[in-house]
């Protein structure tokens, strides 16, 4: 008889003699025996686990200092990975949800795309998948810390963010002799203090954060609804609860600056902080019902929310009478989108190429007839005529000079002002 | 272990009574059946090591770690991170937990009658109505969350009724809500969903245990002239406890670290742990050890709560 089935035999023997020291033994001892089992294990794949967690930090770290990204004062520039762009005819692209005009026989068709296609024989692989600048920065940051290959050729991302990862040293300088069209650029869009002289973006579109209104349940008229205030949205006890603010800091702050008297294009540390309290009151009193980003529309149309911050060109593409944008009595801020390359990119000449067509007047004239925000290139009222002569009278698309007053553009921060400004207004964000 | 001499092999022989080749083939048979059960169990134990201690280990150590994304986390056992986390979000850990035992409790109110008539009451229709609790499964769990936005709405006919019933100011009195006329984004409606999703796993066990008590127990207890309610504390309940304490610990513990309800249904105020830790370690927060520590913390806060509570409802079986 072997081993296992005597102790076995033995066992069974003394739980008849002896139950109530076999269900101690079965309930205590076996347990804690099993529980010292574990431990020995646990000790064992620490080994293990150490030696991966090393390896890990050490490739992070080298590839960190390679690129030269974090410490250094001067921002470098974004490493360039090998380009593929004669061997595949591809450019990967990120952008926002509702950012690009769709063939409206056919919504999978998107002819800016499809053009680009014929023109040049380059397919573009477009994914929706920017939905927050922070989200998705944090989506590809590890990657690009690491000096990887983000998978992607081209992303749009609003002016903040475009200066950050420049002075991380993530975006790869344009090489302006695929993008001919460059020197079109309308002169206001040509030399943003985000990225100076446009080095490394382009932009794809330009608008207005301003605020919509859902009219009904507002309780206003449209003609009401134009006086409407910041100041009105963040304490009308009418309101409340039925506000959605935008949980960007420069989105959120800019209005909390312009609701306090101060101007967002040029305001100090305290101006600051009491623009951040004036928020934080709104969001205790429960004015404020939810801080979202580009997913306010659905709320906004359906009556949750009475008004909402939003983006001029959404406001105008939902089409519906009963929903308004309002430039508030304070003002409104600028925005700007810009197309550019990360580090390590495997398309560039690719995404250039792209980017030169996105410059053409009839081109971006078409792009933004459908999405409602404002061409960045000379010639694009002249090609709108010919595709929509009623956008040319449409202030979201080609805003007058008493529009543009009103906007206020967000000052430029650097990278350490940039990241305590955003941690003291997601503290109010949660 | 040097191996035998023939000599001393040819004396164990003899000793034995056997021939020195039967000694060998017995001690290898005894070998090969000494090692077997630890061969049955190995690919048991290599499931354990791959995805359950090497994973623990791992996020053990990494909150122990310090450093930032772009120049990478160092293992530098640093343990006051669990100080930080704590003071920092504590907040969030105790709302969690809030939500969860209210999630549990709720769930549990609804499921017991429910168990009950569907075992005993539901006759032929017993196995259509457990496929209508199990239904929503087939939908995925994202869209199921998303539609309560659409059935909590303001305008829709609930908030409606709830408000020509008064019910709304009620709540918001209570502090459940925070406006007289809306139920989204609040701690409610965060709940509301919790309990919707996690009701099945709350009904089906306390079913089951239910299932398998003798209905000639209850008549019985009637026979006894015990009144219904004597009949289902003192008989049904402690049969179907079992059953309760596993129905309520799988809507617990995932509870405790779910999300989704409050990202999707919440507002400022209803922030809950889940989405600090999703933020630490993959999204904006940026700060891994921190949301490792967080789990940690978590996971231990659960456990200890559950055994507690396993303790204090004393069911040896299911555990």
């Amino acid at each position: 008889m072997n081993d296992i089935s005597r102790s076995r035999e033995e066992f069974l023997d003394s739980a008849d003699r002896f139950p109530e020291a076999f269900k101690r033994q079965l309930g205590g001892g076996a347990s804690r025996r099993g529980f010292l089992a574990a431990g020995v294990g646990l000790g064992a794949a620490g080994l293990l686990g150490a030696c991966a967690t090393k390896t890990k930090n050490s490739s992070a770290g080298a590839a960190g200092s390679g690129s030269g990204s974090s410490s250094s004062a001067a921002p470098s520039e974004g490493k360039e990975g090998t380009d593929k762009s004669d061997t595949e005819k591809i450019v990967n692209f990120s952008n926002w949800v509702s950012y690009i005009d769709v063939d409206p026989n056919d919504k999978n068709k998107r002819p800016t795309l499809d053009n680009f296609k014929t023109e040049t024989g380059i397919t573009v692989n477009y994914t929706e998948d920017v939905n927050s600048n922070d989200d998705f920065f944090a989506k590809i940051h590890q990657q690009l810390a690491a000096g990887q290959d983000t998978g992607r050729d081209l992303m749009v991302l609003s002016d903040w963010m475009i200066g950050k990862l420049r002075q991380m040293g993530y975006l790869e300088p344009l090489n302006l002799a695929n993008i001919p069209n460059f020197k079109d650029l309308l002169p206001e869009a040509a030399n943003p203090a985000y990225d100076p002289n446009r080095k490394h973006t382009v932009p794809w579109a330009l608008g207005f954060t301003l605020m919509g209104v859902n009219l009904k349940s507002a309780g206003l008229t449209a003609a009401q609804a134009q006086q409407l205030s910041i100041k009105d949205m963040m304490t009308d006890a009418k309101y409340k609860g039925k506000v959605g603010y935008f949980a960007e800091m420069e989105d959120g702050v800019g209005f909390g600056l312009l609701a306090t008297g101060a101007d967002p294009s040029k305001f100090t540390d305290d101006q600051f902080s009491a623009a951040v309290a004036y928020i934080q009151k709104a969001r205790d009193n429960n004015q404020i019902r939810q801080f979202t980003g580009n997913d306010y529309i659905n709320d906004l149309t359906n009556g949750n929310y009475a008004m909402c911050m939003a983006y001029s060109g959404d406001i105008a593409q939902i089409g519906d009478p009963n929903i308004v944008w309002v430039v508030p009595t304070e003002g409104m801020l600028w925005f700007a989108d810009n197309m550019c390359i990360p580090a390590m990119a495997s398309h560039k000449t690719n995404a250039e190429k792209f980017m030169n067509y996105m410059l053409e007047p009839k081109v971006g004239a078409a792009l933004d007839d459908y999405i409602s925000y404002i061409p960045s290139m000379q010639g694009a009222d002249t090609a709108m005529q010919a595709i929509d002569k009623n956008a040319l009278q449409n202030q979201l698309i080609f805003p007058d000079a008493a529009t543009k007053a009103k906007a206020h553009e967000f000052q430029n921060l650097d990278l350490k002002t940039l990241d305590k400004y955003v941690s003291q207004f997601k503290d109010v964000t949660g | 272990m040097s191996a035998p001499t023939l000599a001393d092999e040819a004396a164990e022989a003899l000793a034995a009574g056997t021939t020195v080749a039967e000694l060998r083939a017995d001690k290898r048979v005894r070998r090969r059946r000494a090692t077997l059960p630890y061969l049955l169990l190995a690919p048991g134990i290599a499931w354990l090591v791959v995805f359950f201690i090497v994973p623990m280990w791992s996020i053990v150590s990494t909150s122990v770690e310090t450093g930032d994304m772009d120049t990478g986390f160092v293992l530098s056992w640093r343990w006051a991170n669990f100080g930080d986390v704590w003071s920092q979000w504590h907040q969030q850990i105790v709302r969690s937990l809030e939500y969860s035992v209210m999630c549990t409790v709720f769930c549990l109110i609804l499921a017991l009658p429910l168990a009950y008539f569907i075992a005993f009451k539901a006759g032929r229709w017993k196995n259509l109505l457990m496929a209508l609790v199990v239904a929503p499964f087939f939908t995925s769990y994202l869209i199921r969350t998303l539609a309560w936005k659409t059935i909590l709405a303001d305008d829709g006919w609930v908030v409606h009724t709830m408000n020509t019933l008064h019910i709304t100011p009620l709540l918001s009195g209570m502090g459940w809500t925070y406006s007289d006329n809306s139920v989204l984004q609040t701690p409610f409606s965060v709940v509301c969903g919790m309990v919707y999703n996690f009701l099945p796993f709350t009904v089906l066990p306390i079913y089951t245990a239910m299932e398998k008590i003798d209905p000639r127990l209850h008549e019985a207890g009637q026979d006894l002239y015990a009144s219904a309610w004597a009949t289902f504390r003192k008989v049904t309940f402690p049969l179907a406890l079992p059953g309760i304490v596993g129905g309520t610990l799988l809507t617990f513990i995932p509870a405790v670290g779910d999300y989704t309800n409050a990202v999707m249904l919440g507002g400022p105020k209803t922030k809950v742990i889940g989405t600090v830790i999703e933020q630490q370690m993959i999204g904006t927060g940026g700060n891994i050890p921190y949301g490792a520590a967080l789990s940690v913390l978590l996971m231990v806060g659960t456990l200890v709560i559950t055994l507690a509570y396993i303790k204090r409802a004393g069911t040896e079986e299911i555990v």
